[in-house]
């Protein structure tokens, strides 16, 4: 433990090439605002979003490549005879592309969005030290790195939805977002604190182990469990403790609120994949109920509120709330099939969210406001954005032949399947309640596209969207359609992801 | 039948989406020659492969398809592009390429954003046959949604001063009960345990599983193929629909998506669960008799000539599922029979609807009156479709009832009586309608002085079906001798024990 400290640092003594992409995006959030300084100007403005791009491609063509060749893969990241902290397996890497594609878009998105800021050079350096945040969740691999990921994330992302300073509604998003995020990290750290007073280690294997031996179903672990859950919860936001995520939502840049809904969401499940199905796996009969409960909960309260919305972005934050529902499936079932399924659907919902945030971001220039009835006649307006929306939409719905069905259909069908041969019986209602759920969403889906579609707006004025923008937007709408037709693309990664995860 | 190793269904469905995109981007004029000349690889394959049926097939399995093709697809969960037409989904292929190139034929007056309407004419085509030929329950179902996602756009931009809520109607009705029938192949899929979703070989061990399990997939089946179809009591989306949606949607509506929901049955359901369906058989019985009868009184108090029509086919489906649940050779034959006749017979139909609608401006009966001297020609036309469907001998409507009614004795007896009741109402309405519409006063309600005849393109597609419809009237052969083999294999997978069919359902 005491190792002198010019031992850490040297490059011989621990495998840091793996580490490489978070290296690229720390060394890039931390020298961008330098050379943001220099940038001067609209141009300039534009040039750091470009700039921003580019680190996160390099980054992203890193990790593709070791996962598509193996390198460096299943490989514990260990410093002299420190035990290690870090891994590098198919699941991180599957949740680091989540996490580097959404920033990229988001990022692609803001190059004029964001250039309306007086200042966007932290906002940048912030994108990238919260995707830096994420993919440490992803790779961690005890509670220790796990919560600082969150945090190194969460605090990013405190700022980066309060970054329209003169906007009263973004300041309440801040401010909401610091002191609910502030409270569920205490929760959740306390819940740590009880894990490691039960099992004298925060690693995961070694949770596992020791409760692998009959530690932990008592009322400490529950108790534990209830203080982690109630942490988690508030991270990807399941009923009862959604309030803030329609606020913040709504209160953010649009941008952030599709980095939010998109990515912290998917960092938010890479956390409770690793605590619940590493650490606590064996004491699953203590929690999969109340994650069932939660998961149903989740899915109708916010499914029937959103049938009320009038506002585009409220209306998305509950479509976000419902769909943590949905994924709460993958974590309740926990087999492989299911983990896969859930890694799937969060990839979906990370292209479906995001780029439904970006379009959003793109009519704002257009006086198109919050509203929904704003959306009346986008067809005549812009029909590329128009028609990538409806497909978005459709396809959170869950509506052949988009990818959001093919990722439901896996996630639902695998609690089909456990609930036929591990006698799970009240998994079939789990499943029940997914689909009827589903069908509930459609109704507020299908009000927008009708507003888009068939009805005519006060506005003819056609729309263009900037062209990074339409890149990116192009992008989502390809994968979309491409991931529901041709399903294996992701569902045989996530398949590999699932089984390096699970013990 | 040797098996080509050309995926001829899967180039054919390619050919299809690629000319639904390029379609949709092309100027008015290009679009209709270039969807017209799309359309006739889907008909050109559709009439070749009606004669490449092999005939002799005894077991239900790949070897009774023409042009199977397996082809790897998702692995992790067992679905694959499997495709194949055997003597039941033949005719259905032939008949969605016939009707999609006469609607694009009949659509050259159409100049509302011509290019998107047929784009989705097309892609409606490509998931229609999709439906037609896969065999495979994912991909099955994935077509099968398909369909619901460009005719909703079809009736939302296109169609009547009501189509807003026809169109949220269409969609909710068909979405909701397709996502039972999701559940339900689940349910078949994770029971059968095969870890395949392959329907020949689901088939080859689902009907052993317990009768309670086969009667819940089925009833999810009766639900998401019975609203498709439809039947009484989930039938109330279809007049909607038909009446706000533009004429060359309810053409394909009409002609097309409705068989999709018998062929459901046949291909998807009956086969798998047999027991399932036994146990069901005397709900699907009363269903067909009440939407057959009932539909067609209600047909007789509408004043819209399209949803007179609508009407009238919920009883001819109504026909064709009674039919099939006959389980005889007469009634499957007759039930697959009437899916083809009323195919040609609606789809003409509701092209004479639209030539009213178009060239007199209304569509009420009550407001006409007199039109036979205005539009002879179109008079001809509407006439003989009219008669072909209420089943005049000597056109195919008329071969396929009296199929039907046959199977109907064969297999219970004297409940002919109720099925029969249906013939002279349904006579009853298309004469009353005749005669208001274009015979007698002639109307002051509308300004007859205005009223032309139908231009070429509307009555050379209606004519080329009526024609069809007296070919197969007079040559039902043509199409019996593989709807024989299809309906046999189906019987055969069913494996019951059905030598009494008469007692099987007093008992």
């Amino acid at each position: 433990m005491n190792l002198p400290l010019a031992q850490w640092i040297r490059p011989e003594d621990f495998t840091w090439q793996p580490l490489v992409p978070e290296m690229l995006l720390l060394l890039g959030a931390l020298v961008l605002p330098l050379v943001g300084l220099k940038l001067k100007g609209a141009t300039g403005r534009r040039d750091m979003g470009r700039l921003t791009v580019i680190v996160l491609l390099g980054a992203l063509v890193l990790v593709g490549w070791m996962m598509a060749t193996g390198a460096y893969l299943d490989l514990e990241i260990q410093i002299a005879e420190y035990p290690a902290l870090y891994e590098v397996t198919m699941f991180s890497q599957f949740l680091k592309v989540i996490f580097l594609f959404v920033a990229i878009v988001i990022a692609l998105a803001s190059i004029e969005y964001a250039s309306a800021f007086r200042n966007p050079i932290e906002y940048y350096a912030l994108l990238l030290l919260a995707t830096t945040g994420m993919m440490v969740v992803a790779s961690s691999r005890d509670l220790i790195t796990l919560f600082i990921g969150i945090e190194t994330a969460s605090l990013s992302t405190y700022v980066l939805a309060g970054y329209a300073k003169n906007d009263r509604y973004s300041t309440e998003a801040g401010t909401k977002y610091f002191i609910i995020g502030a409270l569920s990290s205490a929760i959740f750290l306390y819940g740590i604190s009880l894990v490691y007073g039960i099992t004298g280690s925060v690693r995961f294997e070694e949770i596992a182990l020791a409760m692998g031996n009959g530690l932990g179903m008592d009322s400490i672990g529950l108790a534990a469990i209830v203080l982690i859950l109630v942490g988690i919860g508030f991270k990807v936001s399941l009923v009862p403790f959604h309030m803030w995520a329609p606020d913040v939502y709504h209160g953010a840049p649009d941008t952030v609120a599709g980095f939010l809904s998109a990515g912290s969401k998917a960092m938010g499940f890479a956390a409770a994949f690793k605590i619940l199905l590493v650490g606590m796996a064996a004491i699953k009969a203590q929690w999969d109920l109340i994650l069932g409960i939660l998961a149903v909960l989740t899915m109708t309260v916010a499914n029937i509120i959103a049938l009320r919305q009038t506002s585009m972005k409220r209306l998305l934050a509950y479509s976000s709330i419902a769909h943590a529902g949905y994924i709460l499936i993958a974590v309740i079932v926990g087999t492989q099939y299911a983990l896969a399924g859930g890694l799937y659907h969060l990839t979906t919902n990370a292209i479906m969210k995001g780029t439904s945030f970006i379009i959003i971001a793109a009519l704002a220039a257009y006086a198109i406001g919050d509203r929904l009835t704003d959306y009346k006649g986008l067809r005549v307006r812009n029909p590329l954005l128009a028609l990538t929306l409806a497909i978005m939409l459709l396809s959170l719905a869950g509506v052949p032949p988009f990818a959001g069905f093919a990722s439901k259909f896996v996630l639902f069908s695998s609690a089909v399947y456990e609930s036929f041969t591990e006698g799970h019986q009240w998994l079939l209602w789990l499943a029940i309640a997914a689909v009827v759920n589903s069908l509930i969403s459609l109704f507020y889906y299908a009000k927008i596209i009708r507003y888009m579609f068939a009805e005519t707006g006060t506005s003819t004025e056609p729309i263009k969207a900037p062209l990074a923008t339409n890149i990116a937007i192009l992008i989502g709408l390809v994968l979309i359609v491409l991931l529901g037709i041709w399903p294996q693309l992701v569902l045989g990664p996530a398949m590999e992801a699932a089984a390096s995860l699970l013990p | 039948m040797d098996h080509t190793t050309i995926p001829l269904i899967p180039i054919v469905l390619a050919i299809v989406l690629a000319g639904s995109i390029i379609t949709f981007f092309l100027a008015p004029q290009a679009a209709r020659r270039f969807a017209l000349f799309v359309s006739l690889f889907p008909l050109a394959y559709g009439t070749w492969v009606l004669t490449q049926i092999p005939l002799a097939a005894t077991a239900y399995d790949a070897a009774a398809m023409t042009d199977y093709i397996e082809l790897p697809w998702i692995p992790a969960i067992g679905a694959a592009f499997t495709f194949g037409i055997d003597g039941i989904s033949a005719p259905m292929v032939f008949l969605t390429g016939l009707t999609t190139t006469l609607v694009i034929w009949y659509s050259w007056g159409e100049t509302n954003r011509t290019s998107q309407y047929l784009a989705l004419m097309l892609l409606i085509q490509f998931a229609v046959i999709g439906v037609f030929t896969a065999l495979d329950y994912f991909l099955f179902y994935i077509f099968w949604e398909l369909v619901i996602i460009p005719m909703f756009f079809l009736i939302l931009l296109w169609g009547g001063p009501n189509r807003r809520y026809a169109a949220v109607k269409f969609f909710a009705f068909t979405f909701v009960t397709s996502l039972i029938m999701l559940l339900g192949i689940m349910a078949l899929y994770f029971q059968a345990g095969l870890g395949t979703f392959n329907m020949l070989e689901i088939a080859a061990v689902s009907p052993l599983l317990d009768t309670g399990v086969q009667t819940l997939i089925f009833a999810a089946f009766l639900i998401g193929f019975g609203a498709k179809m439809p039947l009484v009591p989930v039938h109330t989306w279809l007049p909607d629909a038909h009446v706000q949606a533009p004429t060359g949607g309810s053409v394909i509506l009409a002609a097309v998506l409705l068989k999709m929901g018998a062929y459901g049955f046949l291909r998807a359901a009956l086969p798998s669960v047999p027991e399932g369906f036994m146990e069901l058989r005397t709900l699907v019985i009363v269903l067909a008799l009440v939407s057959m009868v009932y539909t067609a009184l209600v047909a007789l108090a509408q004043r819209d000539i399209k949803s007179m029509i609508a009407y009238s086919s919920i009883s001819h489906m109504g026909a064709a599922m009674l039919g099939f649940a006959t389980l005889t050779h007469l009634g499957l034959v007759g039930g697959l029979y009437m899916m083809f006749a009323h195919g040609l017979i609606s789809a003409a139909l509701f092209m004479g609807a639209g030539i009213i609608q178009h060239h007199a401006g209304t569509r009420l009966i009550p407001e006409l009156g007199g039109l036979a001297e205005k539009m002879p020609m179109a008079t001809i036309l509407i006439l003989a479709a009219f008669l072909a469907s209420l089943g005049l001998p000597g056109m195919a409507g008329f071969v396929a009832e009296i199929l039907i009614l046959l199977g109907t004795y064969e297999a219970f007896g004297f409940l002919l009586i109720v099925a029969v009741l249906a013939v002279p109402i349904t006579a009853g309405y298309y004469l009353w309608a005749a005669k208001r519409t274009f015979f007698g006063a002639p109307t002051t309600r509308i300004d007859l002085s205005k009223v032309k005849d139908a231009a070429h393109y509307e009555y050379w597609p209606m004519f080329l079906l009526i024609a069809l419809a007296v070919l197969f009237g007079v040559a039902p052969m043509i199409l019996t001798g593989m709807m024989d083999t299809g309906s046999d294999l189906v019987l055969g997978a069913m494996d019951l024990d059905l030598a009494h069919p008469v007692q099987e359902v007093d008992a």
